[in-house]
Protein backbone atom coordinates (compact mmCIF):
# COMPACT_ATOMS: atom_id res chain seq x y z
CA UNK A 1 0.00 0.00 0.00
CA UNK A 2 1.47 3.58 -0.64
CA UNK A 3 2.89 5.58 1.71
CA UNK A 4 1.68 9.60 1.91
CA UNK A 5 3.33 11.92 3.30
CA UNK A 6 0.88 15.04 5.40
CA UNK A 7 1.49 18.13 6.78
CA UNK A 8 -0.35 19.29 9.89
CA UNK A 9 0.20 21.54 12.89
CA UNK A 10 1.23 19.56 16.63
CA UNK A 11 0.64 21.69 19.42
CA UNK A 12 1.93 24.83 17.97
CA UNK A 13 4.55 22.94 15.73
CA UNK A 14 4.28 22.44 11.65
CA UNK A 15 5.24 18.78 11.56
CA UNK A 16 4.85 15.96 8.71
CA UNK A 17 4.06 12.24 8.51
CA UNK A 18 4.53 9.31 6.60
CA UNK A 19 1.17 7.34 6.90
CA UNK A 20 -0.44 4.77 5.05
CA UNK A 21 -4.37 5.03 4.57
CA UNK A 22 -5.09 3.04 6.97
CA UNK A 23 -2.86 4.98 9.62
CA UNK A 24 -5.22 5.90 12.85
CA UNK A 25 -4.48 8.93 14.79
CA UNK A 26 -3.22 7.51 17.79
CA UNK A 27 -0.73 5.35 16.11
CA UNK A 28 0.40 8.30 14.01
CA UNK A 29 0.87 10.46 17.39
CA UNK A 30 2.68 7.48 19.38
CA UNK A 31 4.96 6.17 16.21
CA UNK A 32 6.33 9.48 14.69
CA UNK A 33 5.93 11.82 17.53
CA UNK A 34 5.89 9.63 20.90
CA UNK A 35 2.83 11.36 22.43
CA UNK A 36 1.29 8.83 24.44
CA UNK A 37 -1.65 10.84 26.16
CA UNK A 38 -4.36 9.70 23.74
CA UNK A 39 -4.24 6.06 24.28
CA UNK A 40 -6.71 3.66 22.61
CA UNK A 41 -8.98 1.74 24.60
CA UNK A 42 -11.89 0.58 22.79
CA UNK A 43 -11.07 0.90 19.38
CA UNK A 44 -14.76 1.68 18.29
CA UNK A 45 -14.99 5.19 19.56
CA UNK A 46 -17.45 4.21 22.39
CA UNK A 47 -14.53 5.63 25.56
CA UNK A 48 -12.64 8.75 24.67
CA UNK A 49 -9.80 7.73 25.62
CA UNK A 50 -8.06 8.43 22.63
CA UNK A 51 -9.28 12.14 22.37
CA UNK A 52 -7.55 14.85 20.67
CA UNK A 53 -8.55 18.38 19.18
CA UNK A 54 -8.79 18.55 15.15
CA UNK A 55 -9.28 22.33 14.40
CA UNK A 56 -10.84 22.23 17.89
CA UNK A 57 -13.19 19.63 17.78
CA UNK A 58 -12.76 16.60 19.78
CA UNK A 59 -12.21 13.49 17.59
CA UNK A 60 -11.79 9.73 18.51
CA UNK A 61 -8.29 9.53 17.94
CA UNK A 62 -8.87 5.59 17.37
CA UNK A 63 -11.89 6.22 14.54
CA UNK A 64 -10.19 9.15 13.04
CA UNK A 65 -7.91 8.15 9.34
CA UNK A 66 -4.68 10.03 9.98
CA UNK A 67 -4.87 10.68 6.24
CA UNK A 68 -7.53 13.23 7.55
CA UNK A 69 -4.89 15.33 9.64
CA UNK A 70 -3.50 16.76 6.37
CA UNK A 71 -3.43 20.41 6.59
CA UNK A 72 -5.51 21.14 10.37
CA UNK A 73 -4.38 21.81 13.24
CA UNK A 74 -4.20 19.32 16.41
CA UNK A 75 -3.97 19.15 19.98
CA UNK A 76 -3.21 16.86 21.89
CA UNK A 77 -3.33 16.39 26.07
CA UNK A 78 0.02 17.10 25.97
CA UNK A 79 -0.06 20.83 25.09
CA UNK A 80 -2.29 22.06 27.91
CA UNK A 81 0.48 22.96 30.16
CA UNK A 82 2.67 25.77 29.65
CA UNK A 83 5.96 24.17 31.18
CA UNK A 84 5.65 22.84 34.18
CA UNK A 85 2.59 25.06 34.98
CA UNK A 86 -0.39 22.71 34.45
CA UNK A 87 -3.51 24.15 33.07
CA UNK A 88 -6.50 24.97 35.75
CA UNK A 89 -8.51 21.46 34.06
CA UNK A 90 -5.25 19.79 34.80
CA UNK A 91 -4.93 21.23 38.46
CA UNK A 92 -8.72 20.58 39.43
CA UNK A 93 -8.48 17.00 38.63
CA UNK A 94 -5.22 16.81 41.04
CA UNK A 95 -7.59 18.74 43.55
CA UNK A 96 -10.35 16.82 43.59
CA UNK A 97 -8.82 13.37 43.11
CA UNK A 98 -10.69 12.74 40.06
CA UNK A 99 -9.07 9.24 38.98
CA UNK A 100 -8.09 6.26 40.04
CA UNK A 101 -5.58 4.38 37.45
CA UNK A 102 -5.68 7.00 34.94
CA UNK A 103 -5.92 5.47 31.54
CA UNK A 104 -9.03 8.07 30.69
CA UNK A 105 -7.78 11.39 32.67
CA UNK A 106 -6.71 12.86 29.41
CA UNK A 107 -9.68 12.21 27.41
CA UNK A 108 -11.81 13.27 30.08
CA UNK A 109 -9.41 16.40 30.25
CA UNK A 110 -9.69 17.89 26.91
CA UNK A 111 -13.39 17.30 26.99
CA UNK A 112 -13.44 19.23 29.96
CA UNK A 113 -11.52 21.86 28.33
CA UNK A 114 -13.85 22.13 25.22
CA UNK A 115 -16.87 22.43 27.91
CA UNK A 116 -15.47 25.29 29.60
CA UNK A 117 -14.31 26.77 26.67
CA UNK A 118 -17.81 26.62 25.13
CA UNK A 119 -20.01 27.11 28.59
CA UNK A 120 -17.61 28.49 31.19
CA UNK A 121 -20.02 28.01 33.79
CA UNK A 122 -21.93 24.64 33.09
CA UNK A 123 -24.55 23.18 35.52
CA UNK A 124 -24.37 19.43 36.45
CA UNK A 125 -26.62 17.96 34.07
CA UNK A 126 -24.31 20.05 31.56
CA UNK A 127 -20.99 18.85 32.96
CA UNK A 128 -22.89 15.02 32.94
CA UNK A 129 -24.40 15.44 29.13
CA UNK A 130 -21.44 16.44 28.12
CA UNK A 131 -18.67 14.11 29.74
CA UNK A 132 -21.14 10.85 29.07
CA UNK A 133 -18.85 9.87 25.79
CA UNK A 134 -16.19 9.57 28.44
CA UNK A 135 -15.82 5.85 30.22
CA UNK A 136 -13.91 5.81 33.32
CA UNK A 137 -13.82 1.82 34.44
CA UNK A 138 -12.14 3.07 37.70
CA UNK A 139 -15.82 5.29 38.00
CA UNK A 140 -14.71 8.30 39.48
CA UNK A 141 -17.24 10.44 38.22
CA UNK A 142 -18.57 11.91 41.30
CA UNK A 143 -15.02 13.34 41.83
CA UNK A 144 -14.79 13.80 37.69
CA UNK A 145 -17.64 16.61 37.89
CA UNK A 146 -16.46 18.01 41.16
CA UNK A 147 -13.16 18.52 38.97
CA UNK A 148 -14.95 20.85 36.31
CA UNK A 149 -16.49 22.78 38.79
CA UNK A 150 -13.28 23.56 40.28
CA UNK A 151 -11.83 24.26 36.80
CA UNK A 152 -15.04 26.49 36.30
CA UNK A 153 -14.10 28.85 39.30
CA UNK A 154 -10.64 28.73 38.61
CA UNK A 155 -10.69 29.90 34.57
CA UNK A 156 -12.65 32.64 36.20
CA UNK A 157 -9.66 33.78 38.65
CA UNK A 158 -11.87 33.09 41.76
CA UNK B 1 4.39 -4.00 64.60
CA UNK B 2 4.77 -7.45 66.37
CA UNK B 3 5.47 -9.07 63.24
CA UNK B 4 8.77 -9.51 61.77
CA UNK B 5 10.52 -11.42 59.37
CA UNK B 6 14.05 -9.97 58.96
CA UNK B 7 16.42 -12.88 56.88
CA UNK B 8 13.17 -14.84 56.05
CA UNK B 9 11.70 -15.58 52.95
CA UNK B 10 8.54 -13.49 51.49
CA UNK B 11 6.08 -15.89 50.61
CA UNK B 12 3.49 -13.81 48.43
CA UNK B 13 0.21 -14.99 49.11
CA UNK B 14 -3.42 -13.92 50.08
CA UNK B 15 -3.95 -9.86 50.04
CA UNK B 16 -0.79 -9.22 48.74
CA UNK B 17 -0.85 -5.79 46.84
CA UNK B 18 -2.38 -4.35 49.96
CA UNK B 19 -1.64 -4.97 53.28
CA UNK B 20 1.09 -7.52 52.82
CA UNK B 21 2.92 -4.83 50.36
CA UNK B 22 1.84 -2.04 52.65
CA UNK B 23 3.56 -4.11 55.65
CA UNK B 24 6.81 -4.71 53.63
CA UNK B 25 7.21 -1.13 52.42
CA UNK B 26 6.39 0.21 55.52
CA UNK B 27 9.74 -1.79 57.47
CA UNK B 28 11.55 -1.12 54.39
CA UNK B 29 11.09 2.56 55.04
CA UNK B 30 12.06 2.10 58.63
CA UNK B 31 15.28 0.30 57.32
CA UNK B 32 16.14 3.27 55.15
CA UNK B 33 15.41 5.78 58.05
CA UNK B 34 17.87 3.92 60.09
CA UNK B 35 20.73 3.88 57.36
CA UNK B 36 19.94 7.20 57.12
CA UNK B 37 20.52 7.68 60.85
CA UNK B 38 23.58 5.89 60.91
CA UNK B 39 25.10 8.01 57.82
CA UNK B 40 23.74 11.11 59.91
CA UNK B 41 26.31 9.80 63.06
CA UNK B 42 28.97 8.81 61.03
CA UNK B 43 29.38 12.41 59.65
CA UNK B 44 28.82 13.98 62.68
CA UNK B 45 25.47 15.36 62.82
CA UNK B 46 24.18 16.12 65.94
CA UNK B 47 21.14 13.30 67.02
CA UNK B 48 17.88 14.44 65.74
CA UNK B 49 19.45 16.79 62.97
CA UNK B 50 17.17 16.40 59.84
CA UNK B 51 19.71 17.65 57.23
CA UNK B 52 18.93 16.66 53.69
CA UNK B 53 20.07 13.23 52.31
CA UNK B 54 22.42 15.07 49.75
CA UNK B 55 24.11 17.05 52.56
CA UNK B 56 25.29 13.87 53.95
CA UNK B 57 26.43 12.14 50.63
CA UNK B 58 28.54 15.51 50.33
CA UNK B 59 30.23 14.88 53.65
CA UNK B 60 30.20 10.91 53.08
CA UNK B 61 31.71 11.16 49.85
CA UNK B 62 32.24 14.29 48.78
CA UNK B 63 29.83 14.96 46.40
CA UNK B 64 26.09 14.49 46.55
CA UNK B 65 25.64 10.96 45.23
CA UNK B 66 24.86 7.53 47.07
CA UNK B 67 21.89 5.09 47.68
CA UNK B 68 20.54 3.83 50.88
CA UNK B 69 18.31 0.94 50.22
CA UNK B 70 15.68 0.10 53.05
CA UNK B 71 14.61 -3.82 52.30
CA UNK B 72 11.07 -4.72 54.19
CA UNK B 73 10.27 -8.48 54.36
CA UNK B 74 6.67 -9.16 55.43
CA UNK B 75 5.05 -12.52 55.37
CA UNK B 76 0.99 -12.74 56.34
CA UNK B 77 0.52 -15.77 58.85
CA UNK B 78 -2.14 -17.39 56.64
CA UNK B 79 -2.26 -21.09 56.17
CA UNK B 80 -3.45 -23.00 53.28
CA UNK B 81 -6.32 -24.73 53.63
CA UNK B 82 -6.14 -28.65 54.95
CA UNK B 83 -6.14 -30.23 51.42
CA UNK B 84 -8.15 -33.19 53.23
CA UNK B 85 -11.23 -30.97 54.58
CA UNK B 86 -10.65 -27.50 53.03
CA UNK B 87 -10.21 -26.28 56.71
CA UNK B 88 -7.64 -23.24 58.33
CA UNK B 89 -7.19 -21.50 61.07
CA UNK B 90 -6.20 -18.48 59.32
CA UNK B 91 -7.48 -18.18 55.91
CA UNK B 92 -6.47 -14.47 55.22
CA UNK B 93 -5.19 -11.71 57.12
CA UNK B 94 -8.23 -9.96 57.59
CA UNK B 95 -11.66 -9.66 56.62
CA UNK B 96 -13.59 -7.42 54.49
CA UNK B 97 -16.87 -5.62 56.54
CA UNK B 98 -19.04 -3.39 54.91
CA UNK B 99 -22.66 -1.95 54.60
CA UNK B 100 -24.66 -0.80 51.82
CA UNK B 101 -28.51 0.96 51.28
CA UNK B 102 -30.03 2.17 48.27
CA UNK B 103 -33.61 3.99 47.81
CA UNK B 104 -34.64 2.80 43.87
CA UNK B 105 -37.70 4.07 41.70
CA UNK B 106 -39.10 0.72 39.88
CA UNK B 107 -41.45 1.59 36.60
CA UNK B 108 -43.58 -1.09 37.16
CA UNK B 109 -44.64 -0.44 33.26
CA UNK B 110 -41.15 -1.19 31.79
CA UNK B 111 -39.50 -2.44 34.78
CA UNK B 112 -36.72 -0.14 34.88
CA UNK B 113 -35.22 0.48 38.01
CA UNK B 114 -33.52 3.98 39.10
CA UNK B 115 -31.14 4.53 42.00
CA UNK B 116 -31.73 7.79 43.77
CA UNK B 117 -29.68 7.20 46.50
CA UNK B 118 -26.60 4.99 47.56
CA UNK B 119 -24.99 4.57 51.00
CA UNK B 120 -22.15 3.07 51.04
CA UNK B 121 -19.76 1.73 54.42
CA UNK B 122 -16.78 0.60 54.65
CA UNK B 123 -14.85 -1.18 57.59
CA UNK B 124 -10.81 -0.52 56.31
CA UNK B 125 -9.09 -0.15 59.24
CA UNK B 126 -7.84 3.09 59.54
CA UNK B 127 -8.13 5.51 56.50
CA UNK B 128 -4.58 6.09 55.80
CA UNK B 129 -5.47 8.91 53.29
CA UNK B 130 -9.18 8.89 53.70
CA UNK B 131 -9.43 11.81 50.32
CA UNK B 132 -8.71 8.55 48.04
CA UNK B 133 -10.48 5.86 50.90
CA UNK B 134 -13.44 8.00 49.39
CA UNK B 135 -12.54 7.79 46.10
CA UNK B 136 -12.20 3.92 46.35
CA UNK B 137 -15.38 3.44 47.95
CA UNK B 138 -17.33 5.28 45.25
CA UNK B 139 -15.75 3.83 42.42
CA UNK B 140 -15.95 0.47 43.71
CA UNK B 141 -19.83 1.24 44.46
CA UNK B 142 -20.02 2.07 40.94
CA UNK B 143 -18.77 -0.36 39.50
CA UNK B 144 -20.70 -2.76 41.37
CA UNK B 145 -23.52 -0.91 40.52
CA UNK B 146 -22.76 -1.66 36.45
CA UNK B 147 -22.72 -5.74 37.70
CA UNK B 148 -25.94 -5.29 39.44
CA UNK B 149 -28.07 -3.26 37.22
CA UNK B 150 -27.04 -4.23 33.61
CA UNK B 151 -23.42 -5.75 32.69
CA UNK B 152 -23.38 -9.00 31.94
CA UNK B 153 -21.72 -10.99 29.80
CA UNK B 154 -23.27 -13.36 27.10
CA UNK B 155 -21.74 -16.79 26.51
CA UNK B 156 -22.30 -18.76 23.21
CA UNK B 157 -20.76 -21.91 23.05
CA UNK B 158 -17.23 -20.53 25.07
CA UNK B 159 -17.48 -17.60 23.05
CA UNK B 160 -17.67 -13.95 24.55
CA UNK B 161 -20.49 -12.68 22.08
CA UNK B 162 -20.73 -9.12 23.65
CA UNK B 163 -16.69 -8.65 23.88
CA UNK B 164 -16.89 -4.78 23.31
CA UNK B 165 -18.02 -1.43 25.05
CA UNK B 166 -20.60 -1.14 22.50
CA UNK B 167 -22.36 -4.70 23.27
CA UNK B 168 -21.24 -4.48 26.62
CA UNK B 169 -22.12 -1.30 28.81
CA UNK B 170 -20.18 0.00 31.67
CA UNK B 171 -21.38 2.41 33.79
CA UNK B 172 -20.56 6.20 32.60
CA UNK B 173 -21.02 9.47 34.43
CA UNK B 174 -24.72 9.72 33.85
CA UNK B 175 -25.30 6.43 36.05
CA UNK B 176 -23.97 8.04 38.90
CA UNK B 177 -27.11 7.72 41.37
CA UNK B 178 -28.21 11.67 42.59
CA UNK B 179 -27.63 10.61 46.01
CA UNK B 180 -24.11 9.17 46.90
CA UNK B 181 -22.72 8.69 50.58
CA UNK B 182 -19.39 7.11 50.97
CA UNK B 183 -18.05 6.31 54.87
CA UNK B 184 -15.34 4.84 56.14
CA UNK B 185 -15.99 3.48 60.12
CA UNK B 186 -13.27 4.44 62.50
CA UNK B 187 -11.43 1.20 63.01
CA UNK B 188 -8.20 0.19 63.45
CA UNK B 189 -6.95 -3.26 62.12
CA UNK B 190 -4.04 -4.71 64.80
CA UNK B 191 -1.79 -6.05 62.19
CA UNK B 192 -2.12 -3.99 59.64
CA UNK B 193 0.58 -0.74 58.72
CA UNK B 194 -0.30 2.41 60.23
CA UNK B 195 -3.95 0.29 61.62
CA UNK B 196 -4.94 0.52 57.72
CA UNK B 197 -6.07 -3.14 55.80
CA UNK B 198 -7.05 -2.98 52.12
CA UNK B 199 -10.36 -1.16 50.65
CA UNK B 200 -11.06 -1.74 46.73
CA UNK B 201 -12.90 -4.84 47.35
CA UNK B 202 -14.63 -3.97 50.72
CA UNK B 203 -16.72 -1.05 48.67
CA UNK B 204 -18.28 -3.55 45.99
CA UNK B 205 -19.42 -6.28 48.60
CA UNK B 206 -23.12 -4.61 49.86
CA UNK B 207 -24.49 -2.96 46.60
CA UNK B 208 -26.26 -5.48 44.88
CA UNK B 209 -27.95 -6.63 47.84
CA UNK B 210 -28.96 -3.50 48.83
CA UNK B 211 -30.56 -2.41 45.35
CA UNK B 212 -32.04 -5.82 45.12
CA UNK B 213 -34.10 -5.56 48.56
CA UNK B 214 -34.98 -2.23 47.86
CA UNK B 215 -36.10 -3.41 44.66
CA UNK B 216 -38.14 -5.75 47.03
CA UNK B 217 -39.20 -3.19 48.90
CA UNK B 218 -40.56 -1.36 46.40
CA UNK B 219 -42.65 -3.51 44.52
CA UNK B 220 -42.55 -6.90 46.12
CA UNK B 221 -40.29 -8.82 43.89
CA UNK B 222 -37.24 -10.77 44.97
CA UNK B 223 -34.34 -11.26 42.23
CA UNK B 224 -31.72 -13.69 43.12
CA UNK B 225 -29.89 -13.32 39.81
CA UNK B 226 -28.04 -10.36 37.97
CA UNK B 227 -28.44 -8.27 36.47
CA UNK B 228 -31.58 -6.25 37.64
CA UNK B 229 -32.43 -5.71 34.11
CA UNK B 230 -35.66 -3.71 33.40
CA UNK B 231 -36.50 -7.24 31.50
CA UNK B 232 -35.38 -9.78 34.58
CA UNK B 233 -37.54 -6.93 37.39
CA UNK B 234 -40.46 -6.97 34.38
CA UNK B 235 -40.74 -10.61 34.43
CA UNK B 236 -40.48 -10.89 37.91
CA UNK B 237 -43.68 -8.65 38.36
CA UNK B 238 -45.70 -10.09 35.96
CA UNK B 239 -44.84 -13.34 37.25
CA UNK B 240 -46.41 -12.22 40.96
CA UNK B 241 -49.54 -11.13 38.79
CA UNK B 242 -49.73 -14.54 37.26
CA UNK B 243 -49.33 -12.80 33.80
CA UNK B 244 -45.86 -14.54 33.09
CA UNK B 245 -44.38 -13.30 29.96
CA UNK B 246 -44.05 -15.86 27.48
CA UNK B 247 -40.69 -16.83 26.39
CA UNK B 248 -38.23 -14.90 24.46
Amino acid sequence: MTTRTISFTLNGEAVTADIKSYHNVVEILQRDFNLTGARESCGQGMCGCCTVLVDGTAVSGCLYLAAFLDGTEVRTIESLADGDKLSPVQEAFIEAGAFQCGYCTPGFILMATQLLDENPDPDEDEIKHYLSGNLCRCAAYPEIIKAVKIAARKRKGE
Amino acid sequence: MERRFEGKVALVTGATNGIGRATAVRLAAEEARDKVKALAREVGEPEGSNAPISELFKKKYGMQAGTIVGTGIYKPDYVPPDPANGLTPNATPFWMCAAAGAEVEVDTETGSVRILRLVNVVDCGNPVNPAIVATQISGAALMQLGFTMFEKMQIDAGQVTNASLADYKIPSVLDVPPRMENEAVTAHQSNGPFGAKGVGETGTFCVSPAIANAIDDACGVRLTELPLSPEAVLRALRAKDNKELEDQ
